[in-house]
């Protein structure tokens, strides 16, 4: 596997009355759970949104180093975003159909396995799950593909803590370290934290920090969380 | 293909509830027309048989807006901007259904009007000798169909050119749509009227009519330029892949 | 292996010290075979690849030795087992003087407490 899965450099975007991303120099070690870590609006979900194709850059270059060059981006990338962005109408069922036909690498036996890991039940319908069991939902259907790289915007944030701690156990019980890449936005870290590889901060379109999780502890002497407190204004 | 069926089917089930509405009511129009309307007078029925097509292009005009702004509003365009699916893919999903409920929903009705109504149009033929220099020509209705399936696409097209052009702004965007929708409409027939001139050495369409006159019925063949349906026809499909391209990489969620 | 990580501390070093703590304990003998990497990050709860750095990190000490396709052993060396009782003794004495000096003892009170201590254990016993 290449060092570095996704190589940027450069990368601006401009919103109106705001500028997003200054131009970010960033690498993210393959076969790693990388942390993203940055308050709202720092522009870590720009930047992952950039790099799955759903938001247009201004400049800059990615450069994204998958096996298969061939194939679609979306094949390799699984994309997990913050909102709720699934079919209201569908049930859970549905969903999961739907994902196996458009994706090649999507195993709805594994879809299965896992939700009933994450106790959901494949009649349930979409727009009745509570916002813990659509995130749960959300990280089947991502966690069900075996891709390169897996995205995941905010997968925490507002979830009860019984549906965090399943929805971390899956993520790192399915993380396959010899051909995936996780990239994680948060911007608290709490229970995230032991899993994490490396940590990148991010603030008002800036890079701050880029560094292996635990070579960051012994030089600094203190958790990633205690880090961000001081690190951030 | 399977995975565009996939999304086709996906299209065609948010559609429902419209298509079903409105196929209902105009199904239940023509009922109306047909069997409870012995006592008007025959053309009457007839013509008002035919108001729903007026209806089909607005109809379409509202599925076009919706297609994308459904999706933005319900914040699944994400959902369909991370499937592995080029944009052309995607629209076509949109497009397709669309159009075939407009083409088979206009067919039916027509040939729905036309069967019942034999009758009255078997009369009507003649007493044609007696208008002297009326021609029939159902060739020529079949051009004038054509040319009825075209608006539609045209107006689902450029309503949908309209909605993603809007997307770009972050606010009027209503306004910015029909702004984009007229101004559409205009460059399309500069665009076309430049077009055409490139494509006039294309073979016209015969069409053979039949005249009554007092000698007797004669046929003669006149010849419409199929230059503007290419032209037309080319413009069309240039938007769809226009806005397939606007929708995959362009557009920000 | 039961650890409850300090996240202050580098992780694959807390997971070296378990193994450690194991060995010195007696749980863990000299030429045993460590659980697969895989095994064991699922068993403690930790990233696979913080495993990997811990075993590479011992096998760079010389604590452990990875014999290709079969896995990592404990290296049967009784000099192995010397080092680490003396490298965890020191860091034990280490941090109970910084303790102590924290506290506010001196040198002099921080040895007489250790003699205190240790004839009350003499005397229970």
């Amino acid at each position: 596997m290449n060092e570095n899965i996704i190589e940027i450099k450069g990368l601006k975007k401009k919103f109106p009355g705001v500028q997003a991303l200054k131009g970010i120099d960033l690498k993210i070690p393959a076969g790693m759970i990388t942390g993203i870590v940055g308050p709202n609006g720092s522009g870590k979900s720009t930047m992952l949104k950039i790099i799955s194709g759903l938001i247009v850059k201004d400049s800059g270059q990615i450069e994204i180093n998958r096996k298969n060059k061939e194939q679609h981006l979306m094949q390799d990338i699984a994309f997990l975003p913050e909102i709720n962005h699934l079919y209201k109408w569908m049930t859970i069922a549905e969903m999961i159909k739907f994902h196996e036909e458009q994706y090649s690498n999507f195993s709805a036996a594994k879809a299965e396995e896992l939700l009933k890991f994450m106790n959901l039940k494949l009649e349930q319908k979409i727009n009745n799950l509570s916002k813990g069991m659509a995130a749960r939902l959300k990280l089947v259907l991502v966690l069900s593909r075996s891709t390169e790289v897996v995205i995941l915007d905010e997968p925490l944030a507002g979830i009860d803590p019984a549906s965090r701690e399943r929805i971390l156990e899956t993520l790192i019980g399915e993380f396959d370290s010899e051909n995936q890449t996780i990239i994680l936005a948060t911007h608290e870290i709490i229970e995230a934290e032991r899993y994490l590889d490396h940590v990148i901060f991010i603030e008002n379109g800036e890079l701050l920090l880029s560094a292996n999780a635990d070579d960051l502890r012994a030089e600094k002497g203190k958790s990633i969380r205690e880090l961000i407190g001081e690190v951030f204004e | 293909m399977k995975s565009l069926i996939s999304l086709i089917k996906k299209e065609v089930r948010q559609l429902n509830i419209l298509i079903i509405v409105s196929t209902l009511i105009i199904a239940a129009w023509e009922w109306f027309l047909i069997t409870r309307t012995e006592n008007w007078p025959q053309g009457l029925s007839f013509g008002l048989g035919f108001i729903p097509l007026f209806f089909l292009p607005l109809i379409m005009l509202f599925l076009a807006y919706n297609s994308y702004r459904s999706e933005w509003g319900a914040n699944t365009i994400y959902l369909l901007k991370i499937l592995p699916r080029r944009g052309y893919e995607i629209n076509f999903a949109k497009v397709f259904p669309a159009f075939a409920y407009y083409l088979i929903l206009s067919g039916a009705l027509i040939l729905v009007n036309l069967y019942f109504h034999q009758g009255f149009l078997e009369q009507a033929f003649r007493q044609a000798p007696e208008m002297l220099g009326r021609e029939v020509f159902s060739e020529f209705l079949l051009l004038a169909y054509l040319s009825y399936l075209i608006t539609g696409i045209q107006i689902y097209l450029i309503t949908q050119f309209s909605y993603l052009v809007a997307t770009f702004f972050n606010r009027f965007r209503l306004l910015i749509s029909i702004l984009v929708f007229i101004l559409s409409h205009y460059l399309i027939l500069r665009i076309g009227g430049f077009l055409n001139y490139l494509f006039n050495w294309l073979p016209d369409f015969p069409l053979s009519i039949f005249t009554e006159t007092p000698a007797g019925v004669s046929e003669t063949t006149i010849y419409i330029g199929s230059a503007p349906f290419m032209v037309i026809a080319v413009i069309m499909i240039g938007l769809f892949f226009l806005n397939s391209r606007l929708l995959a990489s362009d557009v920000d969620v | 292996m039961d650890i409850n990580f300090n996240a202050a501390y580098p992780i694959y070093e807390q997971v070296i010290e378990e193994i450690k703590k194991e060995l010195v304990r007696g749980e863990l003998r000299p030429g045993e075979k460590l659980p697969s990497q895989r095994k064991l990050a699922k068993k403690i709860e930790v990233n696979p690849n913080t495993v990997q750095r811990a075993y590479r990190e011992m096998e760079q000490r010389g604590l452990v030795e990875t014999k290709r396709g079969r896995g990592t052993f404990i290296k049967d060396d009784d000099q192995v087992m010397i080092e680490i009782r003396k490298d965890m003794a020191e860091t034990a004495v280490k941090e109970f003087i910084d303790e102590m000096i924290s506290l506010g003892f001196k040198q002099d009170d921080i040895v007489e407490k250790i003699n205190d201590n240790l004839k009350r254990r003499d005397q229970d016993e």
